[in-house]
C-alpha cells in the first residue's frame, strides 16, 4: 500500500482509534499514549497489512495488543496489582436515584479491560462475535464470556438503579466482583 | 448469573455506544496532530516481524477473561 494512502486511511482511523483506547485505559492521558505508540507501530509495520483488509480492526489489534504488553509490564513491577485492582472493584457506585449515565460510566470503569473492550467491540460498535474474537487474539467463547459478564454486571448496576432498594447496593457491588472473577464473602 | 434481558441489553448497548460515540467526537490533542504531520519523517525499519502488528491474530497476547 502507499504511504501516503496509508497515512491518509491512517488519520481518517484516528478518532475512532483513540475513542478505543479510552474504553481501554479510561484516562485521557494514558489514552494518547497508547495511540501515539499504536501509530508508530503500525506506521513502521505497514508492510505487514494487507490492502483491502480492515485497517480499523489491525489497528484495533495493534492497539489492544499494546495496552496488554504494558499492562503486563507495569504487573510485575508493582507487587500490589491485585489489591490494587480489587479494592478498586470493590468501590460501591453511588446510587443517588435512578442509575443515571454518569453512574452508568463509573460501573462501565469498574470492569475489566477485557470486559469493556469485547463490550465496545461488540456492544458499541456490533462487530460479530468472531470478527471480535480475531482482534483480540481469543476464542469465541471466550468472547461471548466477557461480554455476558460485562454486560450482567452492567445490568444489576441498572436494575438497582431503577428500584432503589439500597440493601441490594452490595449486590450490585458483589456483581461486580463477580464478574471480574473476585472472591466474594 | 441469568441471561440479560432483551430490552436491558439494547439499553446498556445504547449506553455503550453513547460512551464510544462520546469518545470518538473529542478533538484529537496536539501530541497526537502533531505525531500525524510528522509521521512522513519517521524511520521506517524494513520489514520485520512484529508480535503486536503481524497480523490480526498474530499475538494471542494471553489476556484473561
Amino acid at each position: 500500500m502507499n504511504r501516503q494512502d496509508a497515512k491518509a486511511e491512517l488519520v481518517g482511523h484516528m478518532k475512532v482509534l483513540r475513542a478505543f483506547a479510552m474504553s481501554l485505559t479510561r484516562n485521557s492521558a494514558a489514552a494518547d499514549d497508547l495511540v501515539q505508540d499504536t501509530v508508530l507501530k503500525a506506521w513502521s509495520n505497514m508492510e505487514s497489512f494487507e490492502e483491502g483488509s480492515n485497517m480499523r480492526a489491525w489497528l484495533f489489534t495493534i492497539l489492544r495488543n499494546t495496552f496488554y504488553s504494558s499492562r503486563r509490564k507495569a504487573a510485575r513491577e508493582s507487587e500490589d496489582v491485585d489489591g490494587v485492582l480489587t479494592g478498586k472493584l470493590a468501590e460501591k457506585p453511588a446510587h443517588d436515584g435512578r442509575l443515571q449515565y454518569a453512574d452508568f460510566l463509573k460501573a462501565f470503569d469498574t470492569l475489566p479491560p477485557e470486559q469493556r473492550e469485547v463490550l465496545t467491540l461488540v456492544g458499541a460498535l456490533q462487530y460479530s462475535y468472531e470478527e471480535a474474537a480475531e482482534m483480540c487474539g481469543v476464542k469465541v467463547g471466550t468472547v461471548k464470556s466477557r461480554l455476558n459478564r460485562g454486560r450482567e454486571a452492567l445490568a444489576v448496576a441498572m436494575q438497582i438503579s431503577e428500584n432503589e432498594p439500597m440493601e441490594l447496593t452490595d449486590n450490585a457491588t458483589r456483581a461486580v466482583v463477580a464478574a471480574n472473577g473476585g472472591m466474594i464473602g | 448469573m441469568s441471561p440479560v434481558d432483551k430490552n436491558l441489553q439494547t439499553q446498556i448497548d445504547d449506553n455503550l455506544r453513547r460512551i464510544f460515540e462520546e469518545d470518538a467526537r473529542a478533538d484529537l490533542p496536539d501530541t497526537l496532530l502533531t505525531l500525524l504531520n510528522r509521521l512522513d519523517e519517521v524511520e521506517v525499519p524494513q520489514p520485520a516481524a512484529s508480535s503486536e502488528s503481524g497480523g490480526l491474530a498474530a499475538d494471542k497476547d494471553g489476556a484473561t477473561s
